[in-house]
């Protein structure tokens, strides 16, 4: 693997244009990882060029696309569910080292966070040739993208109930699913992360080592129902 | 060039500036920080601190580590000495296979650093990121409990466990591992540790295929590429068949196997071996291999096996030591030569034309008539999983030539077998051959089996060259051994008043491609099971079916968990069938001391059994100890709806060691200035074998521990013994080390007197270590003793020597119970509650063996809940990593975890002492199936119970 060094944000995403097999690096936990999904030839990392921040903007809460789970659960501004959402990590050393930026832009369909952030419908402060503001929604929909995760935008102030069901703490989740007044998400281990129940449901969900397609399109359904009980109550 | 602060020091490095840290930390000589997951970021063996947080140095390129503050393992050592947490782990009994030992301590004195007064969820939370495989994770708890308390007020205020034995000194108390410093410091004493520069790699191209011929392979391209030794394919290895079982010469499997077979026969099947100067050579000459397949229909299951037409796994040649049938050449008309041949040593009742590579049948009694008596029965079939040993430390060796004899470092539980089985495949006479056993970093049945030292003994004894072989983890799940799946078929009997009338069992295993402990392993689910009940009528009959599957072989509680978890499941289904109470029927059917135990003829290894009676037996002390403590009988609810609360449990027995099969022997010395040396020909993989055997040779001589070492399982300097497997280290090795103490403590006395000028029978031995004249007052110190017979005028060295067989059973009793809770909605279980309660004779390292305990436990409930290797239809194992494959974390451990040791003492055993480990992985299975039921009324027979399989036994899916 090669490293491949750059001063500004703006030299990293056209290193990354330049290097199409090339992946942004933050903690590593995704882009070094065996068996992680993610995959690059170079690495370009970006950790010394964003500044760490959890701060109230507004309403929302701005994150930086490299403050680390631990850094999540330590923080006294971020939400509970997002909370849970992190500890969803099991391992205090990867928690200490995966960032919310990498999380998302991993787009792992067993995911931890977007499910959750998805809930809160949080909006990404992405960096192309400018800075702009997009939507997570949209980035998942787009399923890939050149573009550098600079932060993550929340309203604290959205209700939201979570669920992650994997057969042991540390083994890949079958179905993480989140819902508010946003609507239902969920993440489904090698079928995709979906925008609510429907879309879901009528997808070709996969049987694989966490369950058959029978068990998680019951779970899809079943959380729906768990959560929705959840956020009523 | 990349610079950081290491423990305290200023250092720097050139390498790569991708090279994961961990490389770069143990390339500084920082063997503390190690690997058991090539970069998974799953086992925490390779922790360190980096800037002020536990991270996973695999997971950092060195370039990251610019400006770093890092701490290991090794920076808890101040003036030579552990931390008081590292003191806090030795004396809490968690430093046992200690792989990970030392980044354990790191993480925890730094947990303490930040948080003095961690809670139990902190500690939870702080080991989230180690995979604990021997110990379990309960005494860490303690551990960290004990450093508060000795900050708090200068002691230990908590017991680390229950002392047994106020009669004697050390044997029964929790005194710490006598290797535990060595072991917690993270000294070289690993294999990996000892290698060498300028050590050869040797790497494998293993088989994409489940079965095929190798119809040809061309090595020409890869031989020429610059820095490639040797090429080793089946057309140039010795042609000499073995098995890779180390058990007992003969042994009661199959010959079936070359060192690299024409005819592959599972995914990850040997190919070809590369020998290069090193892994990347390798792995480039690997990639020039040429080699076309003839691929063959594969069977992965016993019953593609049993199946009219199946493919037959081996169609070799069939050959027979002793005991020929006499049909053999009727078998022998159509034997495929490409299949090479199938040598049984003696008859096991095989019949390789129709996959079987062993069968074995017996019983008492009458079934027909048995269940002719019975008020209800019950016939169930029950399937378990193919699971993983995984110790942190791979299966690994280091081999080289030394004064012209083969010198294997090797991390393996079999000394003594290896080196046969070396010696035999290098075609070497077994003087020529040198094995070290170094320390175990987890073994658990998968280093009783020979599967790397072969194939690198060999390539060193053809090249000359030192070579350093480790397995990936990848290749630990595909090339490795595993535990039997099996099928059994449980048909139980009973009537109303609790009577159980007849046991059948039908066990069908699957040995997979080849039949190392083909006989042995499927043989307990009966032989460890049936004479657990006093029941007239029992049979049971057993078939093991070679496959494509992934290797298996010995695996901690051998059979026995899968018999238990049949047997004792069919038990509370034909209690609640008879409106009964399965623990009220389990005490009326269980046995008793001076129980003739008649099944045991017929449950003889491929020989006939001994018919003894019950020995010391703790059985129905544990089942109702357990039962007041998880409140048995009363009905547990939820007060959340979604959840139900269940109960189970169930009785357990193993061995300790073969009666009549095993053999130990050890040496004990006396050195010149009064100190001991004992060389135990027991493997101390980490159980604490070593430290019995001091304790012994303490208690016999009043001395202090720390007045002996311990040197054990090194084939050139201690005495054969047969291994630490089946359970035998307390009872065989052991008892070794006691005839051997007392032989030399006979010798000391009878010196003394000489010395002393004083009657044999005037003489003790007293602390702190010398001959005390119970008439004249007079004595003599060990040292002077010792000094006096090794002058010019002396008599000798004093040594002593012992060895121990017996036909004599020291068989541990226990029982387990469970409280779960299951989702009724999800199928999701949470295990509250695990209660492990058993009787170990005298437990001589009482800490050491509640650790046990937990660690075998915690196996045992991730076979039942979580983990299995998962095959896809061409065989290829698609969760061959520590993550997919399921292996149970800290999170998984119950939240209410108990281990007790019943005190009895055993007839037999040193001390009284018998087994401790492998039992406790019989319990969880029946336990917690039973209390899934007893919560949901839905029975789950196959392994793993998980949430899907419980909601479809709910009709929900």
């Amino acid at each position: 693997m090669e490293l491949i060094k750059k001063s500004s944000l703006c030299e990293c995403v056209k290193a990354k244009k330049e290097n199409l097999n090339a992946i942004y690096l933050a903690g590593g936990t995704e882009a070094l990882r065996l068996n992680s999904p993610v995959k690059g030839d170079s690495v370009i990392p970006i950790s010394s060029l964003i500044e760490k921040k959890i701060e109230a903007k507004g309403d929302d809460i701005f994150i930086s696309s490299t403050v680390t789970f631990s850094e999540l659960l330590a923080s006294s501004i971020v939400p509970k569910p997002l909370k849970e959402a992190c500890k969803y990590l099991s391992s205090r050393a990867l928690k200490n080292a995966a960032t919310i930026g990498g999380n998302i832009a991993s787009l792992r369909f067993d995911s931890y966070l977007i499910p959750t952030l998805l809930a809160y419908d949080a909006k990404l402060v992405v960096f192309s040739s400018e800075e702009k503001v997009c939507s997570l929604k949209k980035y998942v929909e787009k399923g890939s993208c050149s573009c550098l995760i600079v932060g993550i935008l929340i309203n604290p102030l959205v209700k939201v109930v979570n669920k992650r069901e994997s057969l042991t703490s540390s083994t890949h989740a079958a179905v993480t699913s989140a819902l508010s007044e946003n609507g239902y998400f969920c993440a489904v281990s090698n079928s995709g992360i979906f925008f609510s129940l429907e879309q879901a449901m009528s997808s070709d969900i996969k049987s694989d080592i966490t369950g058959s397609s029978e068990y998680k399109k019951y779970l899809i359904k079943e959380n729906y129902e768990i959560l929705k009980e959840a956020l009523n109550g | 060039m990349v610079s950081f602060t290491l423990n305290g020091k200023k250092v720097s490095s050139t390498l790569d500036v991708m090279t994961p840290l961990r490389d770069v930390l143990y390339s500084m000589g920082l063997n503390s920080v190690r690997d058991s997951d090539d970069r998974e970021g799953f086992a925490g063996s390779d922790c360190i601190i980096f800037n002020d947080e536990v991270r996973a140095s695999n997971l950092i390129p060195l370039f990251m580590a610019e400006g770093a503050e890092i701490f290991t393992a090794e920076s808890l050592i101040k003036d030579r000495k552990i931390n008081d947490v590292q003191r806090a782990m030795v004396a809490a009994g968690v430093v046992q296979s200690a792989y990970n030992s030392p980044t354990v301590a790191l993480i925890l004195t730094h947990l303490l650093a930040h948080k003095s007064d961690a809670t139990r969820e902190d500690v939870k939370d702080a080991l989230s990121s180690v995979f604990i495989r021997d110990a379990g994770y309960e005494h860490f708890y303690l551990a960290v409990k004990l450093v508060q308390e000795e900050r708090a007020t200068g002691s230990y205020q908590t017991p680390v466990s229950p002392s047994f034995r106020p009669n004697l000194d050390v044997i029964g108390k929790p005194t710490g591992k006598i290797d535990g410093d060595s072991l917690v410091r993270g000294e070289k004493v690993f294999v990996e540790d000892k290698v060498m520069p300028g050590a050869y790699a040797l790497e494998v191209l293993r088989s994409p295929y489940a079965m095929a011929y190798v119809k040809d392979i061309d090595t020409s391209e890869a031989e020429s590429l610059e820095g490639v030794e040797a090429i080793v394919t089946w057309k140039n290895v010795p042609d000499v068949y073995y098995m890779s079982a180390g058990q007992g010469n003969p042994e009661p499997s199959p010959h079936d196997r070359k060192l690299i077979n024409r005819k592959v026969r599972h995914v990850g099947d040997r190919v070809a071996a590369i020998v290069a100067k090193d892994r990347e050579t390798c792995e480039k000459a690997m990639s020039l291999i040429k080699v076309t397949y003839e691929p063959l229909p594969a069977i992965f299951t016993v019953e593609e096996a049993m199946a009219d037409n199946a493919p037959l796994v081996h169609n070799g040649k069939i050959e027979y030591v002793v005991g020929a049938p006499s049909d053999l050449d009727e078998q022998n008309k159509s034997y495929d030569e490409r299949d090479g041949k199938v040598i049984y040593q003696f008859p096991l009742h095989g019949d390789i034309r129709h996959n079987i590579a062993a069968g074995a049948h017996g019983g008492i009694g009458s079934l027909e008539e048995g269940f002719k008596e019975a008020d209800a029965i019950v016939e169930e079939t029950y399937q378990t999983s193919q699971v993983q040993c995984t110790p942190l430390e791979p299966h690994v060796c280091y081999s080289l030539i030394e004064n012209g004899r083969l010198t294997v470092h090797a991390s393996t539980q079999v000394p003594w077998h290896l080196r046969r089985i070396v010696a035999t495949v290098c075609g070497l006479s077994e003087n020529k051959v040198h094995i070290i056993k170094e320390r175990v970093g987890g073994g658990y049945g998968s280093k009783q089996d020979i599967l790397v030292e072969d194939l690198c003994a060999y390539c060193t004894y053809i090249t000359g060259k030192p070579i350093y072989y480790r397995n990936s983890r990848k290749e630990e799940f595909i090339a490795n051994s595993t535990r039997h799946p099996m099928r059994l078929t449980v048909k139980m009997g009973g009537k109303k008043d609790g009577t159980i009338t007849a046991i059948y069992m039908d066990v069908r295993a699957n040995t997979g491609p080849y039949g190392n402990h083909c006989l042995t392993v499927p043989m307990n689910a009966s032989s460890k099971t049936l004479p657990l009940f006093a029941v007239k009528n029992m049979f049971y009959d057993l078939n093991t079916y070679y496959t494509n599957i992934a290797p298996t072989g010995a695996y901690q509680g051998y059979g026995a968990p899968k018999g238990y978890f049949a047997i004792m499941s069919a038990l509370a289904q034909l209690s609640w069938k008879l409106g009964l109470d399965p623990l009220e029927v389990a005490k009326k059917n269980v046995v008793e001391e001076g129980y003739m135990l008649e099944i045991l003829k017929g449950l003889g290894e491929g020989r006939e059994g001994a018919i003894v009676p019950v020995g010391s037996c703790g059985v129905k002390q544990a089942l109702e100890e357990g039962a007041k403590m998880i409140k048995w009988g009363e009905k547990e609810s939820s007060s959340d709806p979604d959840w139900a609360i269940g109960k189970g449990f169930a009785m357990i027995q193993q061995g300790s060691g073969l009666p009549g099969l095993d053999h130990s022997n050890c040496q004990v010395k006396l050195l010149t200035d009064g100190t001991f040396l004992v060389l135990s020909g027991g493997a101390d993989i980490g159980t604490g074998l070593d430290t019995i055997s001091a304790k012994i040779v303490a208690e016999q001589t009043k001395i202090s521990l720390d007045k002996i070492a311990v040197i054990s399982g090194d084939t050139d300097s201690c005495l054969f013994d047969t291994g630490a497997y089946a359970s035998s280290g307390t009872y065989f090795s052991a008892s070794a080390t006691l005839k051997a103490t007392e032989d030399l403590v006979k010798k000391m006395i009878k010196e003394a007197s000489f010395q002393m000028g004083e009657d044999e029978s005037d003489l003790i031995l007293r602390s702190p270590g010398e001959v005390y004249s119970t008439k004249s007052g007079k004595t003599l110190s060990y040292a002077k003793l010792s000094h006096d017979t090794l002058s010019g005028t002396g008599h000798g060295q004093l040594v002593g020597t012992g060895y121990f067989v017996t036909p004599n059973n020291a068989i541990p009793y226990g029982a387990h119970f469970a409280q779960v809770a299951v989702n009724k909605r999800t199928g999701e279980v949470k295990v509250m509650k695990f209660y492990a309660l058993q009787d170990a004779g005298t437990p001589i390292n009482p800490e050491i063996a509640l650790c046990q305990m937990y660690g075998a436990a915690m196996k045992s409930i991730g076979h039942t809940l979580y983990e299995g290797m998962v095959l896809d239809k061409d065989g290829v194992c698609v969760n061959a990593n520590l993550t997919d494959y399921g292996t149970p974390m800290i999170g998984e451990a119950p939240e209410d975890f108990k281990a007790v040791l019943i005190d009895v003492n055993d007839q037999y055993g040193p001390y009284g002492a018998k087994s401790i480990s492998e039992i406790a992985t019989n319990g969880a299975a029946p336990a917690i199936a039973m209390a899934i039921a007893d919560a949901t009324g839905a029975w789950v027979r196959s392994w793993p119970i998980t949430p899907e399989k419980i909601l479809k036994a709910m009709g929900k899916l």
